[in-house]
């Protein structure tokens, strides 16, 4: 993303204080690779539990993530509480991932349901698109960084933006939320058997579509939530789901499809590398994702935590 | 190099006038002895962005313009010719904006072209118009435009980045604000502009001045952690955000998240209302904030406060930089255009070259030097105002009015690289 000459710029600075510049330097970079990184793992999430029960390649997830994003800043503009607003964008992903799953991509499962999914989530994607053009325009909104995130915070080794460590807690809050539901409540034990045997599950008289619908909602809820959290980092602008639904496809590919593991690891390695890889040569921060993404299915070709058509 | 008029080959004009009378010979079976267009109109193109990522700076722009003609026409800026304008929405996209521009000369019959403030479209936009033969008045602040890249055909009523620059990083250097400097770029034209000039040159003109780096950030990137913390590490004491529009309140932002204006003097090479209101006054009236502005509608000049009245009053909001220097382009161009007599290309070039801009929104005598055709505006420094001040959208105290800019703040005639 930055493409930095400081490093030449470093030694005449560094020659008094060398170690704690690089230091404090390099962590702060970790922090950024950290937020991003985040972002991905909540993103990822969500596409991997709808993979892991439905079988659904989601490819509206950028563009409900999107969704979240609007309606946080639209919340957030009218009453000016920003915990408000991201409750909000929860909710409202949520519904509308239920909403979605029952009226469209419950007619998709069985035999082709792979290119119908595709085409039909393609569409959904470039519908919810232009619905968003079409309500907020095309422009994009300044979305302002609540009031209490907006200075910084010493960490002792160095100071960050109090907004950016509260998206690095809430991410993982919320992450390890979602592991506790998936692993200590009954519904997560179904939805875990469902992933594994959706017949026996059936079989047992457990009602699987009503499964298939909470899971679609609660995946696309993560991904709503990222883009709330993620609005007062990069703005809200119209193709903001497209650009964090790449990475978050490698995610999940690097991870292993399915892997809720997978897809924690691989996030955070995913936004360490590409912010990292920026410090160093900028030009190469974008590729080297795919780069990494190669390598990595070419040693473990399902990915780092790969088990097929599981959520451990 | 300057590209000449003449040497293109057949001009849009010439084209225009042999298939008249091409075709005027095949349906009448005669030679007639007029090819004058008939025309009892002047029609202008303008190639502006209303949507896209600076839509909203574009329809501002599109107000100016319309008011321009509305004051040409009651003024009779071209005698008792009647004015018209036909737009097209640019999208700030090179390829998009070249498209509508020759359909403005093709479908609309343009006379001449105006619009935009985007340097690569500016760049795009200029070519055309040199090859079809048509003046072009436009604004964008890339050295480029009227130095390495310059076109007789184009006149640029709007600052350069040198002049942007000169409201920015040289007025903190100059008030001995700092003696160590880092950049933030944006990665395309404008920003390259900014940041060369800033380094080989500003920078470098102060002896006890030091030169600590840049970093530049991809088109369309919005957050800029990774570069304000390079920044902030480099010890600047001056970092400048050479960021635009959407860019530059992301970053001031940011900058602010980041406790930047606690140990750094931040400077913006162009802001304006819109940047302002979004940004948001608790920001901008940090001490450390600095920022250069085109044009502010609370400039003091009798011709701006004039200009700012009948904005405000015709549309009921204020005008923007950009759409200020639109509206004084247009309205001397169709002065030009008056004193040429006609349309031809050629002698409207004549007229407007170091013809002073009308009516003079900046009151320091600006015209467009004839040497590389960018106009000699003057960019101000600007500071915000303690938000308990604000009233409307009265943002900015003006804290330094250059009066001489075309010494000041542009580069020599010979420092362009263009010579017309």
């Amino acid at each position: 993303m930055a493409s930095s000459i400081l490093l030449n710029a470093l030694p005449g600075v560094a020659d008094t204080l060398f170690v704690p510049l690089q230091v404090e330097y390099y962590t702060a970079q970790l922090f950024n690779g950290l937020v991003l990184g985040m972002i991905l793992v909540l993103i990822s999430l969500g596409l991997t539990i709808i993979f892991g029960l439905l079988g659904v390649i989601n490819f509206a997830h950028g563009d409900l993530l999107l969704v979240g994003t609007y309606v946080s800043w639209t919340v957030m503009d009218a009453t000016g509480s920003f915990l408000l607003s991201i409750g909000a964008a929860l909710v409202a992903t949520l519904v509308l991932g239920m909403i979605l799953e029952r009226t469209l991509l419950r007619y998709t499962y069985g035999r082709h349901g792979a290119l119908l999914q595709l085409l039909l989530t393609f569409g959904i994607a470039e519908l919810i698109r232009g619905l968003v053009i079409l309500v907020w325009g095309r422009t994009g909104k300044n979305f302002a960084t609540p009031s209490w995130g907006s200075s910084s915070i010493d960490l002792v080794l160095f100071t960050y933006p109090v907004y950016r460590v509260f998206v690095i807690v809430a991410a993982a809050a919320l992450i390890v939320a979602v592991y506790l539901f998936l692993n200590r409540t009954d519904l997560g034990l179904l939805i875990r058997a469902g992933t594994q045997d959706r017949e026996m599950v059936d079989m047992l008289g457990i009602d699987v579509s009503r499964l298939y619908m909470l899971v679609f909602g609660i995946g696309v809820a993560l991904a709503g939530t990222a883009g709330a959290l993620i609005g007062p980092v990069r703005g809200a602008f119209p193709t903001l789901g497209i650009e964090l639904l790449i990475p978050a496809f490698v995610v999940v590919v690097v991870g292993g499809l399915g892997s809720f593991r997978g897809s924690v690891v691989a996030g955070i390695l995913i936004g360490e590398l590409q912010v990292m890889t920026g410090v160093f040569y900028s030009e190469a921060s974008q590729a080297i994702v795919f780069v990494f993404m190669a390598l990595v299915l070419l040693v473990r070709p399902r990915g780092l935590f790969g088990q097929e058509g599981v959520v451990e | 190099m300057p590209k000449d008029a003449n040497n293109s080959g057949t001009s849009r004009r010439q084209y225009l006038k042999y298939a008249s009378a091409g075709s005027a010979v095949a349906l009448a079976g005669c030679l007639t002895g007029d090819s004058g267009s008939g025309s009892e109109s002047i029609m202008i193109g303008a190639t502006i962005p209303e949507s896209g990522p600076y839509g909203n700076i574009g329809k501002n722009q599109v107000k100016g313009v319309e008011l321009a003609v509305k004051h040409a026409n009651e003024d009779g800026d071209v005698s008792d010719t009647e004015v018209e304008v036909a737009f097209r929405d640019t999208k700030t996209d090179t390829q998009e904006a070249t498209q509508v521009a020759r359909e403005l000369l093709r479908q609309e019959n343009a006379d001449f072209l105006a619009g935009n403030f985007s340097s690569s479209v500016a760049l795009a936009i200029g070519e055309l118009a040199q090859r079809e033969d048509v003046i072009y008045t436009c604004v964008g602040g890339s050295n480029a435009i009227t130095g390495s890249d310059c076109r007789s055909n184009v006149f640029n009523a709007g600052n350069s980045a040198v002049q942007q620059t000169s409201g920015g990083l040289k007025y903190a250097l100059d008030e001995g604000l700092g003696e160590s400097v880092y950049e933030i770029s944006a990665d395309y034209s404008w920003g390259q502009s900014i940041q060369a000039w800033n380094e080989n040159q500003i920078v470098s003109s102060y002896d006890d001045v030091e030169y600590l780096g840049n970093s530049f950030v991809e088109f369309g990137a919005t957050d800029y952690s990774q570069a304000i913390t390079d920044a902030r590490s480099s010890g600047a004491d001056i970092i400048s955000f050479n960021l635009f529009a959407s860019n530059h309140v992301q970053s001031a932002r940011q900058a602010d998240e980041y406790d930047l204006f606690d140990d750094f003097v931040c400077v913006w090479p162009a802001t304006g209302i819109i940047e302002a209101e979004q940004i948001g006054s608790d920001i901008l009236s940090r001490d450390n904030f600095y920022a250069s502005a085109p044009w502010y509608w609370q400039h003091e000049a009798e011709g701006a406060q004039a200009f700012s009245e009948a904005f405000q009053s015709e549309y009921g909001e204020r005008p923007l930089g950009f759409s200020a220097s639109m509206y004084a382009g247009v309205r001397t161009t169709l002065k030009a255009i008056d004193a040429a007599g006609g349309t031809e290309t050629a002698d409207i070039r004549d007229q407007m070259e170091d013809r002073e801009l009308f009516p003079q929104l900046w009151g320091v005598g600006e015209k467009f030097r004839a040497c590389d055709h960018r106009a000699s505006i003057s960019t101000m420094t600007v500071q915000g105002r303690d938000p308990s001040d604000v009233d409307g959208q009265n943002f900015f105290e003006v804290i330094n009015v250059p009066q001489n800019p075309e010494e000041t703040q542009m580069r020599t005639c010979d420092q362009t690289g263009c010579s017309f």
